[in-house]
């Protein structure tokens, strides 16, 4: 099946773009209160659209946002208290510009696309330090240090863990990464690189069991504390962009993209891919208490770089036997 | 590079225009304490920016230093040859050599008593 426009017109603005970064962001929040509320016993949001199952409770939480009250504190640099989310919300969107949805529909055909992919999502981090930092109240603050503190647990398991794919396959290019896969999928190939990611996934969106920046029984929310209306749905909802930008890369890097078909059949199968991250991260909520900081450290650099150590060592004996 | 640029003004855009939205058309009631630092009713915590508690930040220094060190394996990997059995022994030696620091270190970071 051909695609109706050109392809990188597609991905910036359709998918993976604009409307597919904001549609998820709804669909996202939905199905975590609906896939937390089955697992407790409860119907989940119903009160808006109720014969689509609540779907549109999100939209209408979202708007209820943006007409809220727009509070800028008298305590904090007013110009930046308000463009630190949209920058942090817009950085951690940047990623997909590298990323192919299906052939053709990529932003920029680059030959280390995933590598430079990779790279945008860990830099990301800086943003929310800042953004805490401009917010300049006790809980943001802690939120911060924790963010800090995660990030130094999951960068090196992350980059350890593309690194492995990135050896097996020999190239970062979207297209080559996927046909290189074209037999056998990365998870099959190397599993302990792909459990390293979906680890380091759940650390780097501050998930559970590692929602520890905005644990809300001891930081309010942490780095988001002081923001509202608007300004609150890029802060909080930045999280899910990236969930969104690093499910999009481990479809590729470890399911095979688009595999077996392409065009618009290859954007659905992508999509459908995606759930694959995405249902663990909504779901570990409803299961998983909350790890302290310091045994997020110690998991981080005890058990997760190991499996990642050995995912890469995997990687080169493939390579080798090759 | 036009799809870029597009995918840029519009997200931009978009995230820019929801706020002059909320500016022009949401509600505004300025009052003191809406605008007050957020305390959670405890006492006013003074001065919010101070010096860092030092615990765990061991772990900073070495993310430093690992991390580059993986940046360059990286790199490595993604310039060579297809097949540089060579740059597989490096990059097994190095995160070896990785390991072994990590493994040495490891309970002196996690228990900060220790640090002396």
């Amino acid at each position: 099946m051909d695609l109706p426009f050109s392809g990188d017109l597609i991905a910036a603005l359709v998918f993976p773009g604009v409307l597919g970064i904001f549609g998820f962001l709804v669909v996202a929040i939905w199905l975590e209160r609906k896939l937390v509320a089955r697992v407790q016993w409860r119907y989940g949001p119903l009160y808006v659209s109720k014969p689509l199952g609540g779907l549109l409770q999100p939209v209408a939480d979202l708007l209820k946002l943006v007409f809220s009250e727009l509070v800028l504190p008298r305590h904090t640099n007013r110009l930046f208290f308000a463009a630190a989310p949209i920058l942090l919300f817009f950085a951690e969107g940047l990623p997909v510009v590298f990323i192919a949805a299906a052939p053709g529909v990529v932003m920029a055909p680059h030959p280390y696309g995933l590598a430079i992919a990779v790279v945008l999502v860990l830099l990301v981090a800086v943003l929310v330090v800042a953004m805490a930092w401009t917010e300049a109240d006790k809980f943001t603050y802690v939120g911060a240090v924790r963010e800090i503190l995660l990030t130094a647990a999951y960068e090196v398991p992350l980059l350890l863990a593309a690194l492995a794919m990135f050896i097996l396959y020999g190239t970062a290019d979207p297209y080559g990464v996927v046909e290189a896969q074209s037999n056998l999928w990365g998870a099959v190939l190397n599993p302990l690189a792909f459990v390293a990611y979906l680890v380091a996934l759940l650390m780097a969106t501050t998930r559970f069991p590692f929602e520890i920046p905005e644990a809300e029984p001891e930081v309010v929310l942490g780095p988001y504390t002081e923001y509202g209306s608007t300004l609150f749905i890029y802060a909080f909802g930045a999280n899910y962009v990236k969930l969104y930008v690093l499910a999009l890369l481990g479809s590729v890097l470890f399911l095979g993209g688009w595999l077996p078909a392409g065009g618009l059949a290859g954007v659905f199968i992508t999509l459908v891919k995606m759930l694959v991250f995405v249902l663990p991260a909504m779901l570990v909520r409803a299961i998983y208490p909350r790890y302290r900081i310091d045994q997020a450290l110690r998991i981080g650099w005890g058990k997760l770089l190991a499996l990642s150590v050995a995912a890469v060592a995997l990687s080169l004996v493939w390579r080798l036997l090759r | 590079m036009v799809a870029i640029l597009i995918f840029v003004v519009v997200f931009l855009g978009a995230l820019v225009a929801l706020v002059v939205v909320t500016f022009l058309f949401a509600p505004r009631r300025p009052s003191e304490i809406k605008e007050r630092r957020f305390e959670s009713g405890g006492p006013p915590y003074g001065p919010v920016q101070r010096r860092l508690l030092m615990q765990y930040f061991g772990y900073i220094y070495l993310v430093t230093v690992v991390e580059a060190a993986v940046g360059l394996a990286l790199v490595a990997v993604l310039t060579a040859q297809p097949s540089a059995p060579m740059l597989y022994l490096a990059i097994a030696l190095l995160l070896a050599a990785v390991l072994i620091v990590v493994l040495r270190y490891f309970k002196v970071l996690n228990d900060i008593r220790r640090w002396s």
